[in-house]
């Protein structure tokens, strides 16, 4: 058996919390069978919910930043257990109990709509599945993301971004699990033009997700336990968010590839925000990346790069690409450049944003940075534009914040004299963190 | 230090970096099989730091590792079958047995499940912690969480152990313990490092030492090797102090000198060679007019020695650097 199961098994699974899980959740049954028998089904459901998709994710967390805290987590990563092993041992073991009460949930639901088509029951129940395994893996990710900022700086990370993950699981869970409660959405979804049956394609869709969730888990995983690897399954990830969407875009028309790539590209300028403000930013793991290619080691390079800087320069060649490929018809009525062009300045503007971010946790690795970034982006992108305007300098604020669609490649250029000039802060910032060390006396102290 | 003939521990130009500070600055040794190193070195020094290297806990931003042949850089999972580590401040599983603590740390680093009892309650006798197995760890003493800790890091039978401040917090019985117990696993072909500022005990069971400062090897040695090529020798002289003082100066066999002002006439002197060197310069003191009453090789212990190494390299490595962020 996985020893991380069975050690998650030995303190969870106890013989107290075996009777007494069931035995609370009939008892409740029971009294609400007595005052309002309608709404137990419907209870059954949002105790499931809340049981596997609330309790379950924290449970999931608590599975990281509980070691953390107990100083437990150094045994784990001393094990010669591989990262697998140890991603599905804690997200069983960490979930036994919501499950073991979710499944509960779930018969008392089975046995009070005993009148619904199995195949209906099923789909109610494999979307509440998936979202909870989604919301799990999330929460198991975002944990091990937030690891190295816990152990350097004793803080509590993650809980905003598992709050704003579990905001956007419950209610689409709930899209699938209750559709009736919704009105009557239709009945079919095209995608790429072909039509296909929505339920089924919503809970495909629900089961990707989770594994896709799973699989950030295990890379995750993988990071903290220090074996080595390169951002393709985030890049997957992005690739798979752009095909997706494209084609779900009410009008898809030719050139797809076009719009393949300039989706993918703003779906990855997204993306690299996420990484940015999610990673740790520890200006060693630049000096990694200069160290591996001065000692001409690119792959080395590649898996010391922060994921944020790789998503951005990803999005960079799918914009140029876009780009280069020409204008997209189907979206050319609103937008008279092409959409690569838009897709190309937006990708600056992440560069210059992201910069800006690095530059600010250099000089100080606190959480102020983040805010610092944030307010230096409304500032840009609303503030000063609005200021400038009112004031009767149009030309000015349009250096400031150049409008992306009306003419993407003149944004475009201005958006890399931005983006240079936040590298170029960062770069000095960076210098000022990470002195050069090569004499005990040109070390700070 | 004479090359090893066949290291279990190598490290090679290590270099580990903070924001602003350099924990280790190419920093290379090996170390032999069945070795207890003493690893010292002041407060900062990069002790911790390079342990966590060695144990595959953290990644140097460059240099190589390599223990019992694995690369640990590369295959820092594979690197933890032949290595147990002992964190300075480490945690138990706190609601578990002391048996369940046991094995799952087996298990987690490969015993097979049916090996499991056996090696439990061998291990738990090996480190007097038989008669609490079922007892959880959480209620047990500082002393014996130290040892369940210890069991934990040696119950998969690595073939090197690296220990952050073992001793740190235990009573003086269980600090002789302690070292009876590095014994033992030295006798049974483990291979130690061993990070402490309680030189004192560290001399009981070390063979070999070694120096960090500022992050920096200053010295790596055999412990017990030096007095033949490098020994302090105590004089008691009965004529003048200084004109004694001034012929051990100039001598080249004399590398320095030092007068005890608790103690009149007494000098200390570090002398380069072996025997017939030492007895050259007692003849040429005698013959020079010096009255010597007493001459006697001090065998160097742990704290002076390495009192010693640090004071060699004082002027030459600058205070703070090495020193990891709190």
């Amino acid at each position: 058996m996985n020893p991380e199961f069975r050690r998650l098994l030995w303190l969870e699974a106890t013989p107290q919390r075996l009777w007494l899980i069931p035995a609370a959740l009939l008892g409740a049954t029971l009294v609400l069978d007595r005052a309002l028998p309608a709404a137990i089904p419907t209870a059954a459901l949002l105790a499931f919910a809340a049981l596997t998709i609330v309790w379950g994710a924290r449970q999931a967390r608590a599975a990281i930043v509980d070691e953390l805290r107990a100083h437990t987590w150094d045994i784990q990563r001393m094990s010669a257990l591989s990262a697998w092993p140890m991603t599905w041992g804690k997200l069983a073991g960490a979930t036994l109990m919501p499950w073991y009460a979710g499944l509960v949930c779930l018969g008392v639901h089975a046995v009070y709509r005993a009148e619904r088509e199995p195949a209906e029951l099923a789909t109610t129940a494999l979307a509440l599945v998936f979202a909870a395994l989604l919301a799990q893996a999330l929460a198991l990710t975002t944990a091990l993301v937030g690891a190295p900022r816990e152990r350097a700086q004793h803080r509590r990370l993650g809980t905003p971004l598992l709050l704003l993950l579990l905001a956007l699981v419950v209610p689409t869970t709930f899209g699938l699990a209750l559709p009736d409660s919704l009105g009557a959405p239709p009945a079919t979804i095209a995608w790429y033009g072909w039509q296909v049956a929505r339920m089924p394609f919503l809970l495909a869709l629900l089961a990707l997700f989770a594994g896709w969730a799973v699989l950030g888990a295990y890379r995750s995983m993988c990071i903290e336990l220090q074996i080595r690897t390169t951002p393709w399954a985030w890049l997957a990830f992005v690739s798979f968010l752009a095909l997706l969407v494209t084609g779900l875009a009410p009008a898809p028309s030719p050139p797809v590839l076009t719009g393949l790539c300039s989706s993918a590209a703003l779906y990855a300028a997204l993306l690299a925000y996420v990484a940015g403000f999610a990673f740790a930013r520890d200006p060693v793991q630049y000096r990694r990346v200069l160290q591996a290619l001065a000692e001409r080691r690119p792959r080395r390079a590649l898996e010391a790069l922060p994921l944020w800087l790789s998503t951005v320069l990803f999005a960079f060649g799918l914009a140029l690409a876009a780009a280069l490929l020409g204008a997209d018809p189907a979206i050319s009525n609103e937008r008279p450049d092409n959409l690569g062009g838009v897709a190309l300045a937006v990708v600056l503007m992440a560069l210059r944003d992201l910069a800006l971010l690095a530059c600010f946790s250099f000089r100080d690795p606190s959480r102020r940075a983040e805010l610092a970034t944030l307010v230096t982006i409304a500032m840009l992108n609303r503030v000063l534009p609005a200021a400038l305007a009112f004031l009767g300098f149009d030309g000015l604020a349009g250096l400031v914040h150049p409008p992306l669609y009306e003419a993407p490649l003149t944004a475009c250029a201005i958006l890399l004299a931005h983006a240079v000039v936040a590298c170029v802060l960062a770069g000095a910032a960076w210098r000022q963190a990470m002195p050069v060390l090569n004499s005990p006396g040109d070390r700070r102290s | 230090m004479p090359p090893i003939p066949s290291p279990i521990v190598e490290a090679d130009h290590l270099v580990y970096e903070y924001p602003g500070l350099r924990a280790l600055d190419d920093v290379s040794f090996r170390i032999g099989a069945g070795d207890i190193t003493a690893l010292v070195g002041p407060n900062g020094a990069g002790k911790t730091t390079l342990l966590r290297c060695l144990a595959g806990m953290d990644r140097p931003l460059s240099g190589d590792i390599r223990i019992a042949g694995i690369d640990v850089v590369d295959e820092p999972r594979r690197s933890h079958r032949a290595v147990g580590y002992l964190s300075d401040f480490f945690g138990l599983y706190a609601d578990l047995s002391v048996r369940r603590c046991l094995a799952y740390v087996a298990a987690a680093n490969g015993v097979a499940d049916d090996a499991l009892d056996a090696l439990v309650e061998s291990t738990a006798h090996d480190l007097g912690l038989g008669a609490r197995l079922e007892q959880r760890a959480g209620e047990l003493s500082r002393g014996l969480r130290q040892r369940v800790a210890i069991a934990q890091a040696v119950i998969h039978a690595p073939r090197v152990i690296l220990l952050d401040e073992p001793a740190a917090g235990l009573d003086p019985e269980a600090r002789y313990q302690l070292g009876e117990l590095f014994l033992a696993l030295r006798a049974r072909g483990m291979t130690l490092v061993i990070s402490s500022h309680i030189l004192a005990e560290l001399e009981t069971y070390s063979s070999d030492m070694l120096i960090l400062r500022a992050g920096r090897l200053v010295e790596h040695r055999r412990l017990g090797a030096a007095p033949e090529a490098l020994a302090w020798v105590e004089l008691h002289v009965t004529s003048s102090l200084h004109a004694a003082r001034s012929a051990l100066t100039a001598h080249t066999a004399v590398s320095a000198v030092e007068t005890d002002d608790t103690r009149p006439g007494w000098l200390r002197c570090q002398v380069h060679g072996d025997a017939d060197a030492r007895a050259a310069l007692l003849g040429e003191l005698v013959a020079g007019g010096v009255g010597v009453a007493h001459f006697a090789v001090v065998r160097e212990d742990l704290q002076q020695s390495y009192l010693h190494s640090l004071a060699r390299t004082r002027d030459t490595a600058a205070p703070g650097a090495g020193e990891e962020p709190a």
